[in-house]
């Protein structure tokens, strides 16, 4: 996937309406969104407003109910399941604002899973692996399991797991959430050296100090993106 | 007691409140409780309930043996009995017992029973006196048989309605009028009995008359002798005088025993006698009961686990408000008990059903099987049951239930990663081992029956098919001169008669006589070679000795392989014509015709009879022991009391049953017939014990099958459910369905290939149990264990995959979200 593709992510009238009994809720209407390669966008809004709706789409774990959405030249709205986890495999890294490491894994074994679901040969494996953990500073706690890591070093762990594939591009749902301001600044640090070297976030938050690490804010609202809204540090 | 009931209250309201949970859970172990109540039963009556005759302990059988021959309790010869009532300073007594078949006439509808001649000291030797009227005394006898009997409670219910005027009665026993002196008390057996048919008449006969053409022949051996020992005297001395006067009579009596064959006088408890055969067989099945009780309490303790973690916000909350750990196991305890309670209750109920079925089922081979039944041993053994399977089922749980990380329960932290497996490892530990005895149950069942179809196939020798058979005892009175079928010539003049009435039958395609059915028991006669004595290392020849009329081998379609079958031989001087069967021949006649060959019956000065044929092997004693040498003559030469005859039919052989009975009764309407039956049944009989121990490890491994797989499905619909989340990050990171399949199959599938592992090894260490009850295949058949283990792996991948499946349709967002 060639990061040169310009925009890297184009969402078209992007819908998403939930059925429960016989109420309807539309948790996303007509979105329309580009995401350039190696840009650094903070999605934010009230609760409820559809922030993780558009992360779940953006990150192929759900699909639009309308709209298209084109992901490094690829449209990959009408995907089947298979497919769509073979692209997430490939292209996309999550970070959970729960951390969400696999308690039954060891550190090193949390950030290999996705390259082994990638697919990758086990040295290649390794050197990826190494290299991420090596990037968050967790090299040495390789073998431990996650109960045995603070909060700060378990969000580190799920970056470096998010980012040992080298995705197109990488979606963070509320990355310091659960951490205290200390260990939240130093994951936001982090996910700046990432973008510093090229990676392209998105990252949803709540929290007013971190919008401005991005370049560019979307707010949403109701379920749609609040124009006139977004900010473009870039631009400004 | 206030606790108690409290804890009971909460007991019951907490599992009315998860019906499903509770009707799964008591249903698992009513079956569990109630498959082992109910082999207790047989175990109980069989193995553990004192015989009922006074001081049982004191009582021992007497037998003989020829270790050469591989021969253990045989019946031993009047003389002998009286030698050791004399000379066995250890016996304060013993009394002999001579079966017969006897007919009963004069009084409503012939019938044939099985009776025995008794000494007159029988039952003051048992220690049972009648329940009605007297016992025998020496003059009953009256030197030889008396005219006296005493019956059986259920013939006198059956005959006379139970009527106390029926003592002084006068019936016909074979022709002879005998009064009825006495009734047994109900449920008395006689001590060494055909399972089959129990015996229900005695009659006195003097054991010590000296007539040598009576009983006085230490080598006529009809006699099962029980002897009672003086008090505080041992087994092993009543053994040493046997031994002396073996040593004595072999210098004594050289003609009567025989140092080459190994005759030997055994003595053994009478207990011991009776059911020292069938010990292995039930506690194997207690064994299997076993396995299948422990299947269903891990499947229970499985469920209360799932359901703790459930519950363990309430215990934490218990625990957090002051509670003890102590009262929250009792609390928990209470629980397992009541539902162990429950399930006993209904498992009683399904043993009260078992136990009649096992009687029915065991009655044609197992000694006592008419004992069996629930009485107050068994009622203990439950309520012990109940109480061991509650607390082991329950306490597992319950002491991790008792001891939650209340700060993680409660503030619900420990988001940042997925559960941990602590609770996991226990019940995945509870699945491994109900694979392990799963497949050692299943490995039993498989060896059984691939035992049990090598038996059914083995050849008899004969085609079964299409054959009745039936049987008949033609009286034989005290004074057996002034019956009506004394003479050879009275006897073959009923069975022309009879033989000529079921011909005329429609559909009686063939009908021939034998003396005997196989599969009924022994004949065993010892004979020589002309020309070629015995060697004095040889033990003596012996042969089953089966007099039939000269259609009986077309009849029976056994196939004449050389020479001719029996004539007619209707001339009594003529020599005997004598067929062998195949192995007699390669014996004796490896190389060479035995066609022609002269033999002489039964000793020095017995008949002399020439080879005139050999026919295939019969297997005339057990369908699990090959043929044995056996040789036929013509039943015109030897004619006795009792025949068989086997009729070849043109349809279903019972449904010519009523037309063959009536015309035999047109010959004779005083002569009972019976063991009217298919020889496809007489077949059958000889299966059973196999058959029951079969049927009854089927069951029970089908059972510890289907409990197992419940569990493996439980446990890993459980662990998916708790997986759900770690699912949802697998696929956000990329797995595939195919990977969760494999996630889901992979974890099932690894602890059922442990288990499969422990339970193989399993199975091999306890194949040593089985091995008695095997025909034609190793305790350790590779094949059976692989089937098995295979099946049972198949079936678990099964169980797995429905949990798998759905885990493949987890959809991750939800699973995120919901977390």
């Amino acid at each position: 996937m060639a990061l040169a593709i310009d925009p890297l992510i184009r969402l078209g009238g992007i819908s998403k309406i939930f059925h429960t009994d016989e109420v309807e809720t539309h948790a996303l209407s007509k979105i329309d969104l580009d995401i350039r390669a190696g840009e650094y966008v903070a999605v934010c809004g009230p609760s409820g407003c559809g922030k993780t709706s558009l992360l779940s789409i953006l990150g192929l774990l759900d699909t639009p109910s309308e709209g298209s959405y084109v992901l490094a030249g690829e449209p990959v709205s009408t995907l089947s399941a298979a497919q769509r986890a073979r692209v997430r495999a490939r292209a996309i890294g999550f970070i959970f604002q729960a951390f969400n490491l696999i308690g039954d894994l060891t550190v090193y074994e949390n950030v290999a899973l996705p390259l082994k679901y990638r697919g990758m040969g086990a040295e290649e494996r390794r050197g990826a692996a190494h290299e991420a953990l090596e990037r968050v500073g967790l090299l040495h706690r390789l073998h431990h399991y996650p109960a045995q890591l603070s909060g700060g070093q378990q969000q580190r762990a799920a970056v470096a797991r998010a980012v040992a594939g080298k995705p197109v591009v990488l979606l963070a749902d509320e990355p310091t959430g659960n951490l205290d301001s200390g260990s939240g600044s130093d994951v936001m640090a982090l996910l700046r050296e990432l973008h510093q070297g090229g990676a392209t976030l998105i990252v949803v938050t709540h929290d007013p100090r971190y919008l401005r690490e991005a370049q560019r804010s979307v707010y949403l609202f109701d379920g749609r993106l609040v124009p006139g809204a977004h900010t473009d540090r870039e631009v400004a | 007691m206030d606790a108690f009931w409290r804890d009971l209250r909460f007991a019951l309201r907490g599992l009315g409140r998860s019906p499903a949970f509770t009707a799964i859970a008591v249903l698992t172990l009513a079956l569990g409780i109630g498959a082992n109540t109910a082999i207790f039963s047989v175990v109980n009556a069989v193995l553990l309930r004192p015989l009922a005759y006074a001081e049982p302990d004191r009582l021992v059988a007497l037998s003989s043996g020829f270790s050469a021959r591989g021969v253990t309790n045989a019946p031993i010869s009047a003389p002998e009995l009286n030698d050791y009532r004399r000379e066995v300073d250890a016996l304060q007594d013993a009394s002999g017992a001579w079966p017969i078949n006897i007919n009963l006439t004069g009084y409503g509808e012939p019938e044939r029973i099985a009776a025995a001649v008794v000494s007159p000291n029988f039952f003051s030797v048992l220690g049972v006196p009648p329940a009605l009227g007297r016992d025998f005394t020496n003059a009953d006898a009256g030197g030889r048989i008396g005219y006296v009997a005493l019956i059986s409670y259920e013939l006198w219910q059956r005959r006379f309605g139970g009527d106390p005027s029926a003592i002084g009665k006068t019936v016909r026993l074979d022709d002879d009028p005998m009064t009825i002196i006495g009734v047994m008390p109900k449920g008395f057996r006689h001590p060494i009995e055909n399972t089959a048919s129990p015996l229900e008449l005695w009659a006195p006969i003097d054991l010590t008359n000296p007539d040598p053409d009576f009983v006085n022949n230490r080598q006529a051996r009809v006699l099962s002798v029980v002897g009672r020992m003086k008090p505080g005297r041992t087994v092993a001395e009543v053994q040493r005088s046997l031994d002396a006067l073996r040593d004595r009579w072999y210098e004594q009596y050289p003609d009567a025993y025989s140092r080459s064959a190994g005759w030997r006088a055994d003595v053994l408890p009478l207990p011991e006698r009776l059911v020292g055969k069938v010990r292995p067989a039930l506690l194997i099945l207690l064994g299997a009961v076993g396995c299948v009780l422990l299947i269903g309490c891990a499947n229970v303790a499985n469920l209360l686990l799932a359901r703790a973690t459930t519950r363990g916000r309430e215990i934490a909350i218990r625990t957090a408000m002051g509670g003890t750990r102590r009262s929250i196991i009792r609390q928990l305890l209470t629980e397992s008990l009541v539902l162990a309670a429950l399930g006993g209750a209904l498992g009683l109920l399904i043993a009260v059903w078992g136990t009649s079925a096992l009687s029915d089922l065991a009655a044609v081979y197992l000694p006592r099987a008419r004992e069996i039944g629930i009485d107050r041993p068994v009622l203990a053994f439950t309520a012990a049951l109940i109480l061991v399977t509650g607390v082991g089922f329950g306490l597992l749980p319950a002491l991790q239930a008792s001891r939650p990380d209340l700060q993680s329960v409660l503030k619900d932290s420990g988001k940042g990663m997925t559960a941990g497996a602590r609770r996991n490892r226990l019940r995945s530990g509870l699945v491994v081992l109900e694979v392990a005895l799963a497949l050692v149950l299943l490995a039993g069942a498989g060896l059984l029956l691939r035992s049990f179809e090598r038996l059914v196939r083995v050849e008899p020798g004969f085609n079964p098919d299409g054959l009745l058979t039936l049987q008949i005892w033609l009286p034989w009175p005290n004074a057996p001169e002034k019956g009506r079928y004394f003479t050879p010539r009275q006897r073959l003049g009923f069975y022309d008669r009879t033989v000529a009435a079921v011909e005329a039958v429609p559909g009686a395609r063939q009908v021939a006589l034998a003396a005997q059915l196989p599969l009924r028991g022994q004949n065993e006669i010892g004979f020589d070679i002309v020309d070629r004595p015995v060697d004095p290392d040889e033990p003596s020849r012996t042969a089953e000795f089966r007099p039939v009329t000269a259609n009986y081998f077309e009849a029976m379609e056994i196939p004449l392989i050389r020479g001719r079958t029996v004539g007619v031989q209707s001339d009594s001087t003529a020599p005997v014509d004598a067929v062998i069967n195949r192995t007699m021949a390669a014996k004796y006649w490896p190389n060479e015709d035995p066609v022609g060959r002269q033999l002489r019956l039964f000793g020095p000065k017995g008949p002399l009879a020439n080879i005139v044929g050999v026919v295939g092997d019969v297997r005339q004693v057990r369908l699990d022991l090959p043929a044995k040498e056996e040789i036929f003559v013509s039943m015109r030469r030897f004619t006795f009391q009792q025949a068989a005859f086997v009729i070849r039919t043109d349809g279903r052989p019972d449904e010519l049953a009523g037309a063959v009975t009536r015309a035999i009764r047109t010959v004779d309407p005083e002569q009972p017939i019976f063991g009217v039956m298919p020889m496809t049944r007489v077949l059958a009989d000889a299966g059973a014990e196999r058959r029951f121990s079969l049927l009854l490890l089927t069951l029970f491994a089908g059972i510890a099958f289907v409990l197992s797989v419940i569990g493996i499905y439980g446990v890993m619909a459980y662990a998916t459910s708790q997986r759900r989340h770690e699912i949802g990050i697998r696929m956000a990171l990329g797995a595939g369905s195919r990977e969760v399949l494999g996630l889901v199959l992979g974890q099932g599938m690894r602890l059922v290939g442990i288990g499969l592992v422990l339970g193989l090894s399993g199975a091999w260490a306890l194949s040593r149990v089985l091995t008695s009850q095997l025909y034609g295949v190793s305790a350790r058949d590779p094949l059976t264990y692989l089937t098995v283990a295979m099946l049972l792996g198949a079936v678990a991948l099964a169980a797995s995959y429905l949990p798998a499946r759905r885990a493949m349709r987890v959809d991750p967002m939800s699973s995120l979200r919901s977390e």
